[in-house]
Parts: C-alpha cells; sequence; structure tokens
C-alpha cells in the first residue's frame, strides 16, 4: 500500500491546476510563477531566493529535469 | 476515446508510438512535458546513437530529431509542454498543457517517462548545500546553454560510461577536472578509458573512494574524500561537483497509479511483453531500469507496441504473472516476470550486479526446478548482461517465485 504526504506544493490550490507551462515538474511550478517571482516588487537574486519562493529545484528530482531552464530564466529575469 | 496514450516523447516512447501506427492503430497521441519531445538524447552532444535500432551513429541531437520526424511522418500526435501530473479516480490522465487542463482517457496507457541521476540528497552526501552540485544530465544542459553555473574545477563521482561522458563535456567547456572518484575496485566503462583520460586530460582515477562531505557556500569549496583501502579522508579544493550514474527510474505516476514496483530496479515490474501489474497499463524503456543506452530504450518502446496492438483488437483477460527475482549480488532483471512464453524485448533478459563477476554461472530455478543454467561472461556494475529466454517455457505461470542467482549460492 502506498501512503502519501502531500507535497508542500499541493497544499492549496497551484495554478497547473488551470494550465500553464511547467516547469519544474517535480513541484509543479508553471513558467508563469516562476516569472511572477522574478518580477515582483523585491526581486529574488539569486537561485536560492528563487526556489525559496517558488519551489523550483526543490523537488525529487533537484534540478536534474528543470536546473538548466530555470538558471535561464533567472539570467534573463536579471537582465 | 483515443486509443493509446504514450507518457514520455523520448526513443521509447516514440518508437513505440511508431510502431503502433504502423500495426494500424489509428489514434496514438504522444505526451512529452519538456519544451520539445525527443527525450534525454537531445542533450548527448556525443556520437554513437541510433546504431541497434536505426542502423545509424547518430549524435544525441540528430536521433532525437530523428525520431520526432519519423513519429510525425508516421502520422502520431505529439504534444510537447504537456505534463502529465496524476490520475484521476476513474483512471483517465490528469494533464496540464500551456492552455488547458484536462483528463483523457485511452483504452491503452503506454508509460515511458524514462530515468534520472539521483541527486546529492538520495545519495545523503553530508556537508553544506552549496551552489555547484550538478548531474551529468544537468551539467550537459548547462555546458549546451554557455551558463555561469559551471565553475572552473570539478571533481566527478562516478566512473561508468556516463561519468567519462561527462568528463568529456566539462573537458570540452573549459573546466579543470580535478579527479573522478569511484566507490568501486574498478572503472566500469571500456578498457582503456581510465587510460585515456590520465593520459589525454590528466584526469586521475581513485578508486575505492567515496564523496564524503561537500564543503562550502554559496558555492562549493572543497570536497573530502573517503578512501576505503587505507581508510584515510583528505580534502580537494574543487567549485563544481558532478554526481554521475546512480539512475532511478522516473517513476512517478507508476507509484500513484499503484503498479507493482520491481525491488531491483525501481521501475514498473513487467512481464515479457512490457505489461505492468494493471489491465491496459505497459511500460517501456529506461523508466523500467535505469539505464540502458537509448536505441535500447526505443528497441523496448518498439517491442511494446505489439502487445498493446493486441490489447487493442482482443481485450483479453490481464494475465496473471508470476515475478523474477534476484539474489544478491545480482541486482535486478528486466523484465522481472513471467506470464506466458511471449518472448522479451531483443530475445534476452537483461541482468545487473552489484559487484564485478568474473565468468559468473547463473541458474534460473522456480521452486526446486531449475530452469535454466549457463555462464555470463564478466558482470560488471553499472552494464548490464544478456541471459537467452529460452527458459521461458517451462515456466509454470501460475507457480512460486522464479529466481535468478549464482550457482555458488544454493540454499
Amino acid at each position: 500500500m502506498t501512503v502519501r504526504m502531500p507535497n508542500i506544493g499541493e497544499l492549496s490550490p497551484r495554478p497547473y491546476e488551470q494550465a500553464g507551462r511547467i516547469v519544474c515538474f517535480c513541484e509543479r511550478v508553471t513558467l508563469g510563477e516562476i516569472e511572477a517571482a522574478l518580477g515582483s516588487t523585491i526581486p529574488p537574486v539569486d537561485l536560492d531566493g528563487l526556489r525559496r519562493r517558488t519551489r523550483v529545484l526543490m523537488g525529487r528530482c533537484q534540478g536534474f529535469y528543470c536546473g538548466a531552464p530555470v538558471a535561464a530564466l533567472l539570467r534573463e529575469g536579471a537582465a | 476515446m483515443t486509443d493509446v496514450i504514450i507518457v514520455g516523447g523520448g526513443p521509447a516512447g516514440l518508437a513505440c508510438a511508431i510502431e503502433l501506427r504502423r500495426h494500424g492503430i489509428p489514434d496514438v497521441l504522444v505526451l512529452d512535458r519538456e519544451q520539445e519531445a525527443g527525450g534525454i538524447p537531445r542533450h548527448c552532444a556525443h556520437q554513437g546513437f541510433g546504431v541497434r535500432d536505426l542502423r545509424r551513429a547518430l549524435s544525441g541531437p540528430a536521433y532525437a530529431q530523428r525520431y520526432v520526424e519519423l513519429a510525425r511522418r508516421a502520422g502520431v500526435d505529439i504534444r510537447a509542454e504537456t505534463m502529465v501530473t496524476g490520475w484521476s479516480p476513474d483512471g483517465a490522465l490528469e494533464i496540464t498543457a500551456p492552455e488547458s487542463r484536462e483528463s483523457l482517457r485511452a483504452s491503452a496507457i503506454v508509460l515511458a517517462t524514462g530515468c534520472r541521476e539521483r541527486p546529492r540528497s538520495a545519495r545523503l552526501v553530508p556537508g553544506s548545500r552549496p551552489e555547484g552540485v550538478l548531474t551529468t544530465g544537468l551539467l550537459q544542459q548547462l555546458v549546451e546553454q554557455r551558463s555561469p553555473r559551471i565553475g572552473t574545477r570539478a571533481v566527478i563521482v562516478g566512473a561508468e560510461h556516463v561519468s567519462f561522458s561527462a568528463l568529456l563535456t566539462l573537458v570540452h567547456a573549459g573546466v579543470k577536472v580535478a579527479g573522478m572518484a569511484t566507490e568501486l575496485p574498478r572503472h566500469q566503462s571500456l578498457p582503456g578509458a581510465a587510460m585515456g583520460a590520465a593520459l589525454r586530460y590528466r584526469v586521475p582515477l581513485w578508486t575505492r573512494t567515496a564523496l564524503s562531505e561537500i564543503r562550502g557556500l554559496p558555492r562549493v569549496e572543497e570536497v573530502e574524500l573517503w578512501d576505503f583501502g587505507t581508510g584515510r579522508t583528505r580534502s580537494l579544493a574543487c567549485d563544481t561537483v558532478v554526481l554521475t550514474a546512480d539512475w532511478i527510474p522516473d517513476h512517478e505516476l507508476s507509484v500513484t497509479a499503484g503498479l507493482e514496483l520491481d525491488p531491483g530496479t525501481r521501475g514498473p515490474q513487467v512481464d515479457t511483453a512490457l505489461r505492468t501489474t494493471h489491465a491496459g497499463l505497459f511500460a517501456a524503456g529506461n523508466l523500467l531500469q535505469g539505464a540502458e543506452p537509448a536505441d535500447v530504450a526505443a528497441l523496448s518502446g518498439r517491442h511494446a507496441a505489439a502487445a498493446v496492438a493486441r490489447w487493442l483488437n482482443e481485450r483479453h483477460p490481464w494475465p496473471d504473472r508470476v515475478p523474477i527475482v534476484c539474489r544478491p549480488p545480482l541486482l535486478w532483471i528486466s523484465p522481472n516476470a513471467v506470464s506466458s512464453g511471449e518472448p522479451p524485448p531483443r530475445d534476452r533478459f537483461a541482468l545487473r550486479s552489484n559487484a564485478f563477476l568474473a565468468g559468473p554461472q547463473i541458474e534460473i530455478r522456480q521452486h526446486d526446478r531449475l530452469l535454466w543454467t549457463g555462464r555470463v561472461r564478466r558482470m560488471v556494475p553499472g552494464r548490464s548482461s544478456s541471459l537467452p529466454a529460452s527458459w521461458l517455457v517451462e515456466v509454470d505461470p501460475h507457480g512460486s517465485t522464479i529466481e535468478v542467482q549464482l550457482a555458488a549460492q544454493r540454499h
């Protein structure tokens, strides 16, 4: 029998439940959520900040799939 | 309702789709969550892809493109940027796409979600958690992007084929490679690989050596290496750690579907026709075990198509099965269940050991009956050895579990 503990990202409604380009697959973080964080009033300046706000890089793969796209988005966002 | 939905548009998923179209199945839909279909080979710059399946030797990106093109030409519907996040209570796939969220049903579903390298946390490496700890998969993509995240001085953990690929990737990106460490007594790649690395790139190979700590913040500053042979630890300055191999199937959907997983491979248990334990659900490619080469994954996908087509045409009862288990030092066998005499992909079973074995005598038994015995050429951890499938006809599908072990270990 599999017992599941919800991910932190599953505790409240998330954008991926409506639609979206999911960038961080493990934590279901959409491109929109990442852009919103990068475009916020006090944006994150590094990956640590971005991951704390959005959950990117925090899932089981720890960036195997999303690490490069997320790094690129941070670079573009900072530009 | 769609005939078949294939989750994963890498070599296995695409090859399965193409073969299904060849069987005349009208509606074949492939879903891939990346920006483009094609799978992991998209990021593998080296050559040698496509030997066993396409009779060519292509670069990874060319191989991936070729499969996407072949699938499109065959009339397969491919949707990229489309992720299956879970299952609805009635067994439909819950899918998120850029403009929509839907629940899709299909008469047959093939899971072809591949495998990944386990991260630092799963490998239980103590120390700080700085920037600069990568897997090969991540390294390849960062190099593709010319990302500043790649440092200047790296240590590679692991000495399988993929580890030497990581070495070449780092060297071509201008990163100094301080060394390569493996916990095993020898490397696990082709003869001459380590010698070549040492001579050509001056990269030492440290065997019986574990990564025992990572230090530094915000970026890696040094690692601690622990030599089992001498019992001593030492520090090595570096700013990048590349964790290679140590594959695990990306089995989230298999787990949430409630499929039985094989304890050795940690992928869904499949019979020789690649049926999982749920009626109508199949699995192929490196989701079954990590990690075979891309062309082997493609052939696995192609193999599954026959059973999928048969299911769609006949809706036969889902057959009972007998699992196959391996005794240490044998780690896993793939496929890992028998329901009939149908042959496995490539007419063989893949077997892995966690130790170097020289010409081991293998025995396959069901209860007290010896189904097969034979000698396998040397076994190398991380690389598959082949077992023939001739013994399948001897299996009693309602009998007890089949056991695979070394001959010396009879009880």
